[in-house]
């Protein structure tokens, strides 16, 4: 899921970027305004988890791999804005030092998988989880179901972006200069093993662990906000 | 240490992550440009452009140069790249989330 370089087209990596930036300083006043002190250690743990569970790829149906980003799960602990942050900063580390996921594509890679992935997911947590609080099975199921949805709505993103590049950047005589399959192409190739696995991993993930946290250590989850302050 | 049980959870997570690269196969849509070529047919022009002259990451494919050749190297590599990579983002956040907090680190 994550985008390398040459992909986009430099002006929609630069729009995806365009698109993020807002994001980040909403993100930032999220953080200064609700993120209490004693937590930042606990954001900068879940942004270090997020890291290793990209790392762990599980093979999918047509001779592919994907993973779970935990996105989800941490929106659900520190709040969607907080965790645009984990999540962005995680994939800074994975594209500068690892390849994984380009530089220039960042922008876009922090919104589908920074930004789309977690509110998505976190929405659809808030509203099946309704009173349900930790502990509770109805919160964990939900919170599985919003991470099954929150991959899922991210790969679509994904695809769409990918599939718009032929149609956006061609030569004259069509062949593409960038990304060079169609819609047609993309979405079914990225969604369909996300809606089969990826998207079962996450849920298992964000479900099993919110679980376990929500038994054990049910202080650490502290209500979210969809907004950002 | 403050969610020191956290941080012992992350570390065996890191040394799981060798069991991450077994899986045959990359990501759909992640080729390098030899990979898109095989696919599409050609390499699109812009992409070649943009990929051209492009330095390799230090540690590509989350392998440690030198820790190669034979599983348990590879292994330990990986382990080594997750434990450099999951410590320099916790690093990041935890600055990041101080500045955003405090206009400072101190």
């Amino acid at each position: 899921m994550h985008i390398p370089d040459g992909y986009l087209s430099p002006q929609s990596a630069a729009a995806l970027y365009v698109v993020s930036a807002p994001l980040w300083a909403l993100s930032l006043r999220s953080v200064r305004g609700r993120l209490r002190q004693r937590r930042v250690a606990l954001l900068a743990l879940l942004s270090a988890f997020s890291f290793l569970v990209m790392m762990f790829n599980i093979p999918l149906p047509g001779g592919t791999t994907g993973h779970a980003a935990g996105g989800v799960l941490i929106a659900i602990l520190v709040g969607p804005w907080a965790a645009l942050m984990a999540l962005t900063l995680a994939l800074a580390v994975q594209a500068l030092f690892f390849g994984d996921g380009g530089l220039l594509a960042l922008g876009a890679n922090a919104f589908n998988i920074g930004f789309v992935m977690p509110f998505a997911g976190y929405l659809v947590f808030r509203l099946l989880g309704g009173a349900a609080g930790p502990g509770d099975r109805r919160f964990a199921i939900a919170a599985a179901a919003g991470g099954y949805v929150g991959i899922n709505v991210a790969a679509f993103f994904v695809a769409i972006e990918l599939g718009l590049q032929p149609i956006l950047h061609h030569l004259p005589d069509g062949t593409p200069l960038y990304a060079p399959f169609a819609l047609g192409v993309t979405i079914p190739a990225m969604v369909l093993p996300h809606l089969v696995i990826a998207g079962t991993a996450e849920a298992i993930l964000t479900g099993g662990v919110v679980a376990f946290l929500g038994t054990y250590h049910p202080e650490l989850f502290e209500k979210g906000s969809l907004t950002p302050r | 240490m403050k969610y020191r049980k956290g941080w012992i959870a992350l570390l065996a997570l890191a040394i799981l992550t060798p069991l991450g690269i077994i899986a045959a196969g990359g990501a759909w849509g992640e080729w390098d440009l030899d990979g898109v070529r095989e696919r599409a047919g050609f390499a699109p022009e812009g992409m070649r452009a943009s990929t051209d002259g492009k330095a390799e990451s230090p540690l590509a494919e989350y392998a440690v140069p030198g820790l190669d050749g034979g599983c348990a190297r590879r292994g330990l590599g990986t382990i080594v790249a997750a434990i450099l990579g999951a410590g320099a983002t916790a690093l990041l956040a935890f600055v990041v989330a101080r500045i955003a907090k405090h206009g400072g680190i101190s």
